[in-house]
């Protein structure tokens, strides 16, 4: 079935002015009221959480209401219907969007995507014994460089029954695993999108059931940083990172934010095809990071020892 | 005792956080109602390194009734810290006793 990966993701929030103001920040675009796009116009929506419209709420703390996967053609809309339709009800929406539930319970939902092709330069790096990614005179150091998220890069669930959850991303959708950690969850790629993960869950309590975290992909670890940089400048609320990850290697950062989730920059993730045999280890702080660092303020060099000069 | 701020630079009804580490992160957490001032370490129980807030004094959910973990999404009672809902149901925020006194709060206790 050839899925992309997330297209949007829809919340609802009793917070939607310090939503919007943290969506803006993190660098997403308004295009319609509440509709914060990255480059390629994947989004996150954000919706009163009273909204008549919105999906119901799950029975826990997570304030996302829906996950709408992108798809290739209509063919494949077709198939998921078909598919899906065997054991729940579907509904078709008026844009030909499905909406159905997942087998842990999650409102997920299905469109041809909205993503534009981005044509777009990538970090360029000059690098000994290799051709120079810049030509001279270039400056790779840019403060001014406006840093947008491209596009909507991958989301992680906490879910009660990972190994049902990930079949039914598995045996239904046809996504397949890349890597494992053993107890907590599979990485998982769908068919039409050749990034590490798209989709990661962790396996907790019922009562813990929801999103932990959505990420961005960035231009490269330097607008990564870039972008980091900025959302601590402002105030907000560094979680875990910059760092680099092993399985995925994608760079990373990620923030609290007032949907109640982690927003996480990341970039420069592996890539796979057929090909790949699947790695699995248990999960260890070893093996969730190749490194780790933390912002700390500005510092400078100076000439001899303070009252030295 | 070890001074967290003015209380006038907790805002009735609002928050703010305290006592910032070498990194510019607030140890703790001040809530005010009432004429009360309450006091948490600014810690979620559910990570040993997880501050509750998203953007500096930020920590209330939108109506300002809980205390939010702009992680996971928990919410804890302002009065005794306990988790409503969340991935730490049932557990509690740890309390600091605070005392105000000539218009300022102290920590009344070993700085965090
Ligand atoms: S770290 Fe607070 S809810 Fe997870």
């Amino acid at each position: 079935m050839r899925i992309i990966g997330p297209d949007e993701l829809i919340f609802g929030v009793d917070n939607i002015e310090a939503c919007r103001a943290f969506l803006a920040d993190y660098g997403l675009t308004e295009t319609d009221p509440d509709r914060f796009e990255a480059l390629d116009r994947t989004a996150v929506v954000l919706r009163a959480s009273d909204d008549a419209m919105l999906p119901p709420p799950l029975p826990t703390a997570t304030r996302l209401r829906e996950t709408v996967w992108g798809v290739e053609d209509h063919a494949t809309l077709d198939a998921i219907a078909a598919e899906l339709s065997r054991d729940r009800e579907v509904t078709v929406g008026p844009s030909g969007r499905l909406s159905t539930v997942d087998d842990a319970g999650f409102r997920i939902a299905f469109q041809v995507t909205c993503r534009i092709a981005l044509n777009l330069p990538p970090e360029r790096i000059n690098s000994p014994g290799a051709a120079p990614g810049r030509a001279p005179n270039e400056i790779g150091a840019n403060e001014d460089a406006a840093a947008r998220p491209r596009t909507l890069s991958h989301i992680v669930y906490f879910v009660p029954d990972m190994d049902r959850m990930a079949n039914f991303y598995i045996d239904r959708l046809g996504f397949v695993i890349t890597d494992k950690f053993t107890n907590t969850g599979p990485f998982l790629r769908p068919q039409a999108n050749d990034d590490h993960h798209v989709l990661f869950m962790i396996q907790t309590p019922e009562y813990m059931q929801g999103l932990e975290h959505l990420a961005f992909h960035m231009q490269g670890p330097t607008e990564l940083m870039l972008a980091g940089s900025r959302m601590v400048k402002k105030g907000y609320e560094s979680f875990w990172g910059p760092g680099r990850h092993k399985f995925g290697s994608n760079w990373f950062w990620y923030f609290n934010s007032p949907m109640g989730t982690h927003v996480e920059y990341d970039a420069d993730m592996d890539k796979h095809d057929g090909d790949w045999t699947l790695r699995e280890v248990p999960m260890s702080k070893e093996a969730a990071q190749m490194f780790l660092f933390e912002n700390v303020a500005k510092w400078a060099p100076g000439g001899p020892p303070p009252g030295k000069g | 005792m070890t001074l967290l701020c003015r209380l006038d630079d907790i805002p009735e009804g609002g928050a703010r956080g305290a006592l910032p580490n070498a990194r510019g992160r607030d140890g703790v957490v001040l809530l005010r109602r009432g004429g009360r001032v309450y006091a948490y370490v600014n810690n979620c129980p559910h990570y040993d390194r997880a501050p509750l807030g998203w953007r500096k004094d930020e920590f209330l959910n939108g109506d300002g009734t809980r205390i939010l973990c702009a992680a996971h999404g928990a919410l804890f009672r302002i009065e005794d810290g306990v988790c409503e809902i969340g991935p730490c149901l049932g557990q509690a925020l740890t309390p600091l006793p605070v005392r105000i006194e000539g218009g300022a709060v102290f920590l009344d206790a070993p700085a965090v």
